[in-house]
């Protein structure tokens, strides 16, 4: 046999607009969060599986065409996994959450690394007690965190929020809510006026089973502003929110065996502007918002993510397309330089799970069925 | 027992008297023949039909037939019968289709003879060969990261056969088409991982409508062509016997991806060969060998990133390549004559 071929070629354009790349050990990884740089390459965080068998902090710096500049792994002994991933200064900022593998405690913690991929610093946060991190924002001098905090059950939580300066001390936090529920943050937002907006959820009346939605929103010191529940007879799964002008939450229902997904957009005034009953089938994971009003969203169904686009008129109606699906999940997506979009996940696990990204143009090229 | 023995030497006598009349008649023919050509060199020509005539059916070699026959028609056109002498050239031509005119044969012969169409009028040629593919990548598409390490290619052989129709368009010009069927395989190898491999083989089938020009040309006493065409093909079947394997060992796995659906159907490959045309005998065979070169991508990038088992399970993707392939076959010409007088 004759090798016939396997010099250089050049990747075209086409590919730094469209790829689908899987980053790992190999050993089962998954993809949570990216984001995407001035040079047009990305940052991208989860977890890969260790030759110990923990979870270690995956972070990959992948150019335009999605191929590797560089690929790290962080971690101690326990199971560790980034959730976001932020820019500040030059800065990556990775947080996540590691669990003792002996006693299961979990911390959070805040890891900041350069854009080279050398670890700057690691801060950890336990508040005293189990501390688990759903999401990150930043504002000019400071970084809020949020998620749930708990004693010795996770099923009975309470909210947590912290906002830290930059050298990762904690300015002020708050762990709030009733002993008796499960409550817990999955977004957090800074709105303009620097207000902290939050998106969690809680069981609805102290001893229910019912999950609802809930808004928060925090001043940038720290006072509690109020809130609102999504009041309903059903229980309510986040998937995933934006926050642009209004608030637009994506969150999939439960009655009997059958799970649909729904949207609704919460007015600056907290008042609910429509609730978009979407009905498509399995959990809402994922959403980003293309224009004002089309949406590109993601659900799960039995272990296979499905892609929907999802075009919605000022009063609430919904035209809804039915895109591609891919075995494996996706757990978040982000708008990207060239008006497309960026998925991060993980691959099919009927073959091992890798990180797969999936990054398509403005057309959604990759998504079209 | 007596009866069994004298049964079989009687067949076996039989046979013994069968053989020696043959051997007999053949003998006294070919001794009519020589009697026939003494007489005329000598310039006697009268007898010389009746001498021969009774031998044609069965008492020559197919040697001394040919003799026969041209003596007989060079009897015929010193004897100023012209209609005998085009009678037993056209049944000369029906026994001996593929006789060439040859450096012993009288400018009397030679001049009748072209006076027929000694050509075929129709000429297939099916054939048998091997295909050595030869593949060119345009760009690469792996799901792991292209700037360290890229997808190889590797040739292989594979079977070509085929038929073609042929006919000539212009003197020393054949011109054909036919119907061919590719079996075409390409090696492959990725370590699209640091922890992981693959590596397969590209199994095609196609059927072609093969369309050349030959062009003959006689080098010393070798009759050589060129040839020149183009061959739209379609293709049949399209898969690739995978393996996804560890670089730290574990269980491998190993399947075939039907990959069909995925590619185009049509391409369109132009071919240059060049090839000589032995002869053995009354067997013609046309042995050549060239490139065919593929100018349709296969891949179909709309359906590139959707075969679903060749990512997620071979860690595959597609690149955007052309095969290309070196052919050597060898043709048996068929040839079928009807002779007729044109002039």
């Amino acid at each position: 046999m004759l090798l016939i071929f396997s010099c250089d070629k050049p990747i075209s354009e086409f590919q730094t607009h469209n790829f689908i790349k899987y980053i790992g050990n190999g050993s089962g990884s998954a993809g949570y969060d990216a984001l995407q740089l001035s040079d047009g390459g990305y940052i991208v965080t989860g977890y890969d599986i260790s030759t110990q068998l923990r979870k270690q902090v995956l972070v990959s710096r992948v150019d335009k065409a999605g191929n590797i500049v560089w690929q790290k792994f962080f971690g101690t002994e326990h199971n560790e996994e980034g959730r976001i991933v932020k820019l500040l200064n030059d800065e990556i900022l990775i947080s996540g959450n590691r669990t003792n593998y002996i006693n299961n405690e979990s911390e959070a913690f805040l890891l900041r690394v350069n854009l080279q991929g050398d670890s700057i610093a690691c801060y950890t946060y336990n508040a005293t007690s189990n501390l688990v991190i759903n999401d990150m924002a930043i504002s000019s001098n400071h970084i809020y965190i949020a998620g749930e905090q708990y004693e010795s059950s996770s099923t009975l939580s309470k909210y947590y929020i912290a906002c830290v300066n930059l050298s990762g001390e904690v300015v002020w936090n708050w762990a709030l809510g009733d002993v008796s529920r499960k409550q817990t943050f999955k977004k957090i937002f800074i709105k303009d006026n620097g207000n902290i907006l939050l998106v969690g959820t809680t069981n609805a009346i102290i001893g229910s089973t019912l999950t609802h939605i809930s808004v928060y929103e925090f001043n940038s010191v720290g006072v509690n502003l109020g809130y609102i529940f999504f009041a309903s007879d059903v229980d309510q799964e986040f998937g995933n929110a934006i926050f642009t002008n209004n608030l637009y939450i994506l969150y999939s229902t439960q009655q009997g065996s059958n799970r649909s997904s729904k949207i609704t957009a919460v007015k600056s005034n907290s008042d609910i502007g429509w609730v978009l009953s979407i009905d498509i089938p399995g959990e809402g994971t994922s959403m980003v918002m293309q224009n004002s009003n089309s949406f590109l969203l993601t659900t799960n169904n039995n272990n296979r993510t499905y892609f929907y686009s999802l075009l919605v008129s000022s009063n609430g109606n919904a035209e809804i397309s039915e895109l591609r699906d891919f075995p494996g999940e996706v757990n978040a997506m982000i708008n990207t330089a060239d008006d497309g979009v960026l998925s991060i996940g993980s691959s099919s696990p009927d073959y091992g799970s890798m990180v797969r990204l999936i990054k398509t143009d403005s057309d959604l090229y990759l998504l079209q069925p | 027992m007596f009866r069994k023995v004298m049964k079989h030497l009687s067949l076996i006598g039989l046979v013994i008297i069968l053989i020696s009349g043959c051997l007999f008649a053949q003998t006294n023919c070919s001794e009519q023949l020589r009697q026939a050509e003494r007489r005329f060199d000598e310039g006697l020509l009268d007898d010389i039909p009746q001498m021969i005539r009774p031998c044609m059916e069965s008492g020559f070699t197919k040697e001394e037939k040919v003799n026969a026959y041209k003596l007989l028609i060079q009897t015929y056109l010193f004897s100023d019968n012209r209609q005998s002498a085009d009678e037993e050239m056209l049944k000369f031509l029906k026994a001996f289709p593929e006789y060439s005119i040859g450096t012993a044969d009288t400018k009397e012969f030679i001049d009748l003879y072209r006076t027929y169409r000694t050509e075929p009028i129709l000429r297939i040629e099916p054939y048998l060969g091997i295909n050595y593919s030869m593949p060119y990548v345009f760009e690469y598409y792996g799901l792991g990261d292209l700037n360290s390490s890229v997808p190889e290619y590797f040739s292989n052989l594979g079977i070509t056969v085929g038929a073609n129709y042929t006919d000539e368009l212009y003197k020393g010009i054949d011109g054909s088409f036919g119907l061919s069927f590719h079996y075409s395989r390409v090696g492959y190898f990725y370590q699209v991982f640091d922890h992981t491999y693959i590596e397969g083989t590209y199994n095609e089938l196609h059927i072609g409508l093969p369309l050349s020009v030959r062009y003959y040309f006689n080098v010393k006493s070798f009759e050589m062509f060129a040839k020149g065409g183009v061959e739209t093909i379609y293709l049949i079947q399209s898969s690739n016997d995978l393996t996804r394997g560890y670089s730290q060992g574990g269980d491998n796995l190993v399947g075939t991806v039907n990959l069909t659906g995925y590619h185009k159907k049509i391409d369109v490959r132009p071919f240059v060969g060049v090839g000589f045309s032995p002869r053995f005998g009354n067997i013609k065979l046309l042995v050549d060998t060239g490139f065919r070169f593929g100018t349709i991508v296969p891949v179909d990038k709309d359906l590139r990133y959707t075969n679903n088992e060749l990512r997620e399970k071979y860690y595959m993707i597609e690149d955007k390549w052309i095969f290309n392939h070196f052919y050597f076959n060898i043709s048996y010409v068929f040839s079928i004559y009807k002779p007729t007088k044109i002039r």
